[in-house]
């Protein structure tokens, strides 16, 4: 058993304007070097939902996918990333053989879940996409982890669904990418494999349940203040006499703002 | 390209305005050069210099700069760092500096041009704010500006009696140091703006002092520039750290300056690996 390579992420964070006018700076180019490959707006959606999530700017374009309808999944991969790096997963175990794959996750303030599925089962689903072909056990692991994710991390994942072909008519690789398509809605052929366990469990024993995917709002940006907005008002040495200093947070220069404001009044 | 950074420095930023992928070099990839003499040696007549002075406040009869260069000299070259001698020697330097600190020294700027007898009776005139009972000598300071991430961290060398910060620079007999460059500098509104933050109120008019130090063997020379800042020149550079160079930092912009001083074989540390130098 080895360890998968996970993508190192930072903190969350709020977008700001200056963060805002990067983006849409930057998403023309973005498309233009098929990082990203469809369109302006949906590059720039990647990016901001990356900057959400705390990802660099550049690497969002590796972990999130933004269908041709406008639907923003998280590729497995992407998930699995995040929530290592989100420091609540105590652990990460996976078992495969020839014929099934368990993996086992446990959050540092919660149960520990394993979940298990056969290849079996996945034939009987009709999963069969080109990398359920060549490179099955992966597929099994991919699914289970991006499962595991979504129902233990919804809050570090920011309610974003992922990528899973299992719901969605897209095709993920054996990698745990997602190669292209859309997010139309499909009825899950098999769903809701977990219990409160340390064994695995195998998924024939459960009883079919679909975790919840709920299309997730398109956050719009409300960027912090800036010195930028006090100077649009105000000029540099009034806001310095006013306040006493120079403002260092956003919750700073909303007050010197407030302060500034009353001056004015008074 | 993640960056993995805890603070920014005014160096920092200077380095990416320079030259944004010679920044990638040395604080993204964090790839090592040899240290030049001229690091080396500034770095050892800065440190000798504020040894004097703090030495002076201790007793009436410190160490004369001479002595502190000895001593600042053999600790740089016991930091097991490889240096890129470029043709000098440490014979030559060492007497540099003995030049340097003994001989009379001609001073211009913060007044009528004068002589002083060696280096230590210049330096006397620098009498440092007391603050605690101590000497404000490298003091470390930080400013948080809304909207970038991490702080901003320096040290500066020097805040006199009179409440001005100041700054030692070494440099060479011709390089062009004038109250104009100055300042255009960032380093000077940075610190203001640090000490502004920290509530810092001795020096209402902005000033900040340099005092540079020529390199030169036979009549060593030293410049004195005084400037005052203002608050809508330090706004502007935070708002340019803010706005433009750290979301460029964030997206990974790193193009190489080609039309940089630096972008030359003796003046930039990563020549022979960047691919628009001599890589």
């Amino acid at each position: 058993m080895t360890e998968e390579r996970a993508l190192v992420v930072r903190q969350s964070r709020q977008i700001t304007e200056s963060g805002w006018k990067t983006i849409m700076s930057i998403a023309p180019t973005a498309t233009a070097a098929r990082m990203f490959g469809v369109t302006q707006e949906q590059a720039a959606i990647v990016m901001l939902t990356g900057y959400e999530l705390g990802l660099p700017i550049s690497a969002a374009f590796d972990v999130i996918y933004v269908s041709r309808d406008g639907k923003r999944v998280l590729r497995p991969k992407g998930a699995l990333g995040l929530v290592r790096s989100s420091g609540l997963l105590e652990k990460f175990d996976w078992e495969s053989d020839d014929t099934s794959a368990t993996v086992t996750m446990k959050r540092v303030d919660g149960p520990e879940k394993s979940m298990t599925l056969t290849i079996g089962q996945a034939q009987t689903a009709g999963w069969k996409s080109a990398a359920w072909q060549t490179t099955p056990q992966n597929m099994l692991r991919w699914r289970l982890i991006g499962w595991l994710c979504d129902l233990l991390f919804p809050d570090v994942l920011l309610g974003l669904s992922i990528a899973d072909d299992s719901y969605l008519p897209v095709e993920i690789t054996s990698d745990g990418d997602v190669i292209d398509g859309t997010t139309q809605w499909i009825t899950p052929p098999v769903t809701e494999l977990t219990q409160d366990t340390t064994a695995p469990t195998s998924v024939a024993q459960s009883s079919p349940q679909p975790p919840t995917y709920t299309e997730p709002p398109i956050p719009q940006p409300e960027p912090a203040m800036t010195l930028a907005d006090l100077l649009q008002t105000w000029n540099a040495a009034r806001i310095v006499e006013v306040y006493g200093g120079i403002p260092g947070t956003p919750a700073q220069v909303a007050e010197a703002k407030e302060k500034l404001e009353q001056a004015d009044a008074s | 390209m993640p960056v993995d950074l805890d603070h920014l420095s005014y160096s920092s930023i200077n380095t990416y305005l320079l030259c944004p992928r010679s920044w990638m070099y040395h604080y993204v990839q964090k790839i090592k050069t040899p240290v030049s003499t001229n690091l080396i040696f500034g770095s050892a007549m800065h440190d000798a210099c504020e040894e004097y002075i703090r030495m002076g406040q201790a007793t009436a009869d410190p160490f004369p700069v001479s002595e502190q260069f000895e001593m600042a000299w053999k600790k740089q070259l016991d930091r097991n760092q490889e240096i890129d001698w470029q043709g000098e020697s440490e014979d030559s330097l060492v007497k540099l500096g003995e030049s340097m600190t003994t001989k009379t020294i001609k001073v211009t700027g913060g007044g009528p041009e004068r002589d002083y007898r060696n280096m230590s009776v210049f330096l006397n005139g620098f009498e440092p704010l007391i603050v605690d009972n101590e000497p404000v000598i490298e003091k470390r300071v930080s400013l948080s500006i809304p909207g970038l991430p991490i702080p901003l961290i320096g040290y500066v060398d020097l805040i006199t009696s009179d409440g001005v910060p100041c700054d030692f620079k070494t440099a060479s007999p011709k390089s062009r140091w004038s109250a104009e460059k100055a300042k255009s500098e960032l380093q000077p509104l940075i610190y203001l703006a640090s000490l502004a933050q920290e509530g810092y109120a001795l020096n209402p008019d902005l000033q900040f002092r340099y005092i540079i130090l020529r390199k030169m063997k036979t009549t060593p020379k030293a410049q004195v520039i005084e400037i005052k800042q203002s608050w809508d020149a330090i706004f502007e550079r935070l708002r340019m750290i803010v706005e433009d160079v750290w979301p460029a930092i964030e997206a990974g912009a790193f193009p190489p300056n080609e039309s940089s001083w630096k972008h030359n074989d003796r003046y930039c540390d990563y020549w022979n690996l960047c691919p628009y130098g001599g890589g």
